[in-house]
């Protein structure tokens, strides 16, 4: 059953790569550039700089993995007769383009998510990438690419190479499962444990865990007070960050729709969990030991974290590595009910009938990239070190390091034909249900806002118990609660324009 | 006016090259080294005003002509580069006068000298002077020219900034402009300014009660260890030194930890059936939670310093005047209040109003407590109910680029600390009695 799932995964994958990737896109052909697109490339011309030493900055996890050193070291032979090498630079060396860069320092070639780099593209920190010439640009779809673009007089730029796909998936361990979750928890008999299909009846398995008597202490248990996870709730009901693709940051969209429908079950599971942890941001670093020891039998977090929880878990001396990489399992999210309420519905009724009584979650996500800083003394080598990167190989070797799910979707073939998570989430990319994080400088006057007010909803279910007055106890004060939160990102940033 | 054509009148062929180029007049009296010190300072002076000085200046009041576009390659201006190069180039115009007129000066001198029949002063008898009679200003001048560099040039630069319209979205490579926005901001009553208010309140509370609540502590602590039928004081004096020891922040993150969500006390609370309460967490309740543990952690901090402090001032007291007091029949807390306290204050309000200046700016305790909290409740414009100016001042313009409302509020917290302290100073006793004690 799971190899012909992956095979039709792949398959989806090839159609991808046939359809979506080169439909929409602007015309690549050399004959169509036009003279302000040659102008800004113009410092591409192939000429490898001599001696150039390109400086990489990446991400922690990937350092800590030894997926850099390993891809250094791959540059750098592959490009030893050529005169060119790279070196990784420190995280915390001079990582703000706008301050450093004018001044000589920072990296040449940064990965980071869309959002971030693409603050440093409106003011020209970021070069605009040929990327029409680029081996990878028929791989990637359309949307991943729209995280990198950018405008110039009317003309669209890609500012950054995606290379793969950030949105929160759902972690558990298989072996914490319930003994009887064949028999108590697969009413509609897919071999899929129900609680796992609609947050009604993972709402229902974590109200048991609560009562005892079940492998784990808690059976969800998450940090409600963190935005990027948390806005689903309010997109899958029609809430949206900024309107127009997240380009138009006059229109903030949290408050739209029933996105409140959205907010009142964040609130619901706040209650359910009665852990004050989660309210807390350092509980993202804590879930990884959690899962492991069994406070908690699922999570959702992004797919690039994997290696922690099996770090976590072979840490316990319970696993193997081998053991833990089978042990541990990543799907995507449960779907959400149509009643916005999480117990409304009878669980077993939302697992009969899903179609009617459940609606797919949307998740915001990200795609993370390569970037090239405007003040890099070295462009093309730069660029040679991006392709070298983003190909197939590396794409590939990435996911083996980090689990990530890449942009290409050759990549994402190859390895869908063995983890079908990585095919679901290129997929749903695919499909909408993951919203891209608007890459707009804007976005930065979201995460404090929205995160107070999360914090705000996830205390409301304590406030009664220590005797205060609630604050979002009806839906009216939930949606004005939102609309507080709109007002407040706008007051933000316009008081900073 | 009459004054200056006299002068000019009077004044020799020599001091006329002097004030035309500077060392001419010196070389003509046959002062060789000091002419070619003048004539060379004059020389490089120039040289550096043709080919940037008078460009900087320029640039100093425009702030840049021309936007940078990175991505086509054409040069423009850098707004923060212009501003500090315009700087140094009017201190290097300042120097030059200064050196202008030292420059005229010396050639009225010897002008006057040989008018008086007396000799030219030779170069040796110049570094004499300098190393006697004038051996003041030769002491003075290396500091007086590091003082500048380190001290000076860079607060002027931080009030110019206040000035500007630079931060936010005013970053190279777009260009900033003179503008009392940022003082606008402050000044009105939108959220910046309603933010200011609330910080500023809070601020000004937890500078004095820290600073009381450190320097009641550190005296009991002192007092009690001073007592005599205390055994073994020198043990537990070793106790607050040990906390005074180790790392401020080890001792912050420690706290942290213990009032954490997570951590310790929360779960012996959860252990006793009790409710978690929120110390630091970003909720409406933590507000005085966090603003007391704040003041706890820095007492504990701090007390220990102020103890071995007072344990040196108490020990310095003639014990004499406790004896007359008890033979005139005052009780233990008259003599206190009447004896040790103002002598305790005398020695110590210096030092008080040190520590009050280091409380108001004490950057340290809620950055380590509160870090990344943001009390959107209560319409802080990204600060906290517990930060302190120099909190907000730090994510304003270090977290979200906006120097010059960060130079702004660094103004006003210059001008508070400054007011106060002299207006505590000067009022006492340790200013008005300086001769009581001595």
């Amino acid at each position: 059953m799971k190899k012909v799932l992956s095979i039709l995964i792949a398959v989806s994958m090839l159609l991808v790569i046939v359809s979506g990737c080169s439909g929409e896109k602007p015309d690549s052909t050399a004959g169509n550039v036009s003279d302000l697109y040659e102008q800004v490339m113009a410092r591409f011309d192939g000429k490898l700089e001599k001696g150039a030493v390109v400086k990489v900055l990446e991400n922690d996890t990937a350092v800590e993995l030894g997926y850099v050193d390993q891809l250094i070291a791959a540059f750098n032979e592959a490009f030893q007769d050529k005169g060119i090498s790279a070196e990784r630079m420190n995280i915390d060396q001079y990582s703000d383009l706008a301050t450093d860069g004018p001044y000589g320092y920072g990296p040449d070639v940064w990965y980071q998510a869309n959002d971030i780099l693409m603050k440093y593209a409106d003011n020209q920190h970021l070069l605009p990438l040929p990327v029409y010439s680029m081996e990878c640009y028929e791989q990637i779809p359309e949307s991943a690419w729209n995280a990198y673009a950018t405008d110039m007089n009317g003309e669209t730029f890609y500012c950054g190479i995606p290379l793969n796909v950030q949105s929160g998936m759902l972690y558990y361990i298989e072996s914490m499962l319930p003994a009887n979750w064949k028999t108590e928890w697969d009413v509609n008999s897919n071999g899929k444990p129900d609680f796992f299909e609609t947050y009604t009846a993972l709402y229902a398995y974590s109200e048991a865990c609560k009562k005892g008597g079940q492998t784990t202490k808690y059976g969800y248990l998450d940090e409600t007070v963190d935005t990027y996870f948390m806005s689903g709730y309010l997109m899958t009901y029609g809430g949206y960050i900024f309107g127009d693709n997240g380009t138009n940051a006059s229109d903030i969209g949290l408050a739209a729709g029933e996105s409140y429908k959205g907010a009142r079950m964040i609130q619901q599971w706040a209650g359910q969990m009665n852990n004050t942890e989660i309210l807390d941001n350092t509980f993202s670093s804590a879930a990884y030991q959690y899962l492991a020891d069994g406070v908690m039998l699922c999570t959702v977090t992004t797919p690039d974290v994997s290696r922690m929880f099996i770090r976590s878990m072979v840490s316990t001396g319970k696993w193997t590595e081998e053991e833990a990489k089978a042990d541990l399992k990543m799907i995507t999210v449960p779907r959400l009910p149509v009643s916005a309420d999480l117990t409304a519905d009878k669980w077993q009724d939302t697992v009969m009938n899903m179609d009617t009584l459940t609606v797919e979650t949307t998740m915001m996500g990200g795609i993370n990239g390569y970037g090239i800083s405007s003040y890099t003394k070295c462009p093309n080598a730069s660029l040679a070190f991006v392709e070298f990167a983003t190909s197939y190989e590396q794409a590939v070797l990435r996911n083996e390091y980090l689990g990530v799910a890449p942009a290409r979707a050759d990549a994402a073939a190859k390895i869908a034909e063995k983890d079908a998570t990585v095919g679901i989430l290129f997929d749903r990319l695919d499909r909408g249900y993951i919203s891209i994080m608007p890459a707009i400088t804007e976005i930065g006057q979201l995460w404090t806002p929205a995160e107070s007010f999360l914090i705000d909803l996830s205390t409301d279910p304590y406030r009664a118990e220590r005797g205060e007055e609630r604050m979002y106890e009806t839906d009216a004060e939930i949606q004005m609660g939102l609309e507080r939160l709109v007002t407040q990102i706008r007051d933000a940033i316009e008081t900073l324009s | 006016m009459k004054k200056i054509t006299d002068f000019l009148r009077w004044t020799p062929w020599q001091v006329k090259l002097s004030m035309l180029v500077m060392g001419l007049g010196q070389l003509c009296y046959g002062q060789i080294m000091k002419g070619l010190f003048y004539l060379t300072s004059f020389g490089v002076i120039l040289t550096y005003f043709i080919y940037r000085g008078f460009s900087d200046i320029i640039g100093f009041f425009t702030l840049g002509t021309r936007e940078e576009n990175l991505w086509l390659g054409i040069p423009g201006d850098n707004s923060l580069t212009m501003l500090i190069l315009g700087l140094f180039a009017i201190f290097i115009l300042i120097f030059a006068v200064v050196l202008y007129i030292t420059n005229v000066k010396d050639a009225v001198f010897t002008a006057r000298q040989l008018q008086a029949g007396k000799p030219i002063r030779k170069f040796r008898q110049t570094l004499q002077t300098a190393a006697d009679e004038k051996f003041h200003m030769t002491a003075l001048a290396a500091p007086v020219v590091g003082v500048t560099i380190f001290s000076i040039l860079p607060i002027v630069f931080m009030i110019l900034i206040a000035f500007t319209d630079l931060g936010g979205e005013v970053v190279y490579p777009k260009l900033a402009n003179w503008s009392f926005a940022a003082w606008k901001k402050i000044m009105s009553l939108g959220k910046i300014g309603g933010t200011f208010v609330k910080i500023l309140g809070w601020n000004i509370l937890w500078a004095v009660v820290s600073t009381a609540l450190n320097f009641v502590i550190g005296l009991g602590m002192a007092l009690l260890l001073n007592k005599r039928n205390v055994k073994g004081s020198k043990f537990w004096r070793a106790f607050p030194v040990l906390a005074y020891a180790i790392p401020g922040f080890i001792s912050m993150v420690g706290f942290k930890f213990m009032f954490s969500q997570s951590g310790p006390i929360n779960y012996y609370l959860d252990e006793a059936g009790l409710m978690r309460i929120f110390f630091l967490t970003n909720d409406a309740s933590a507000k005085w939670w966090a603003r007391g543990i704040g003041l706890f952690v820095n007492a504990w901090i701090t007390t220990p310093s102020i103890m071995l402090m007072t344990t040196g001032i108490l020990s310095n007291i003639n014990t004499d005047l406790y004896e007359a007091a008890a033979l005139d029949g005052a009780s233990g807390f008259a003599q206190f209040r009447k004896i040790t306290l103002p002598f305790v204050i005398f020695s110590t309000t210096p030092v008080l109003i040190s520590q009050f200046v280091g409380n108001f700016n004490n950057f340290g305790i809620f950055f380590f407590l509160r870090d990344g909290v943001i009390s959107n409740y209560a319409d802080y414009f990204l600060a906290s109910d517990t930060d302190l100016l120099i909190n907000w001042l730090y994510k304003l313009s270090v977290d979200n680029n906006y120097y010059s409302i960060g130079a702004a509020i660094s103004l006003i917290i210059f001008v508070i600390t400054a007011v106060l302290s002299l207006a505590v100073y000067v009022r006492s006793a340790a200013y008005k009695q300086e001769d009581t004690y001595q």
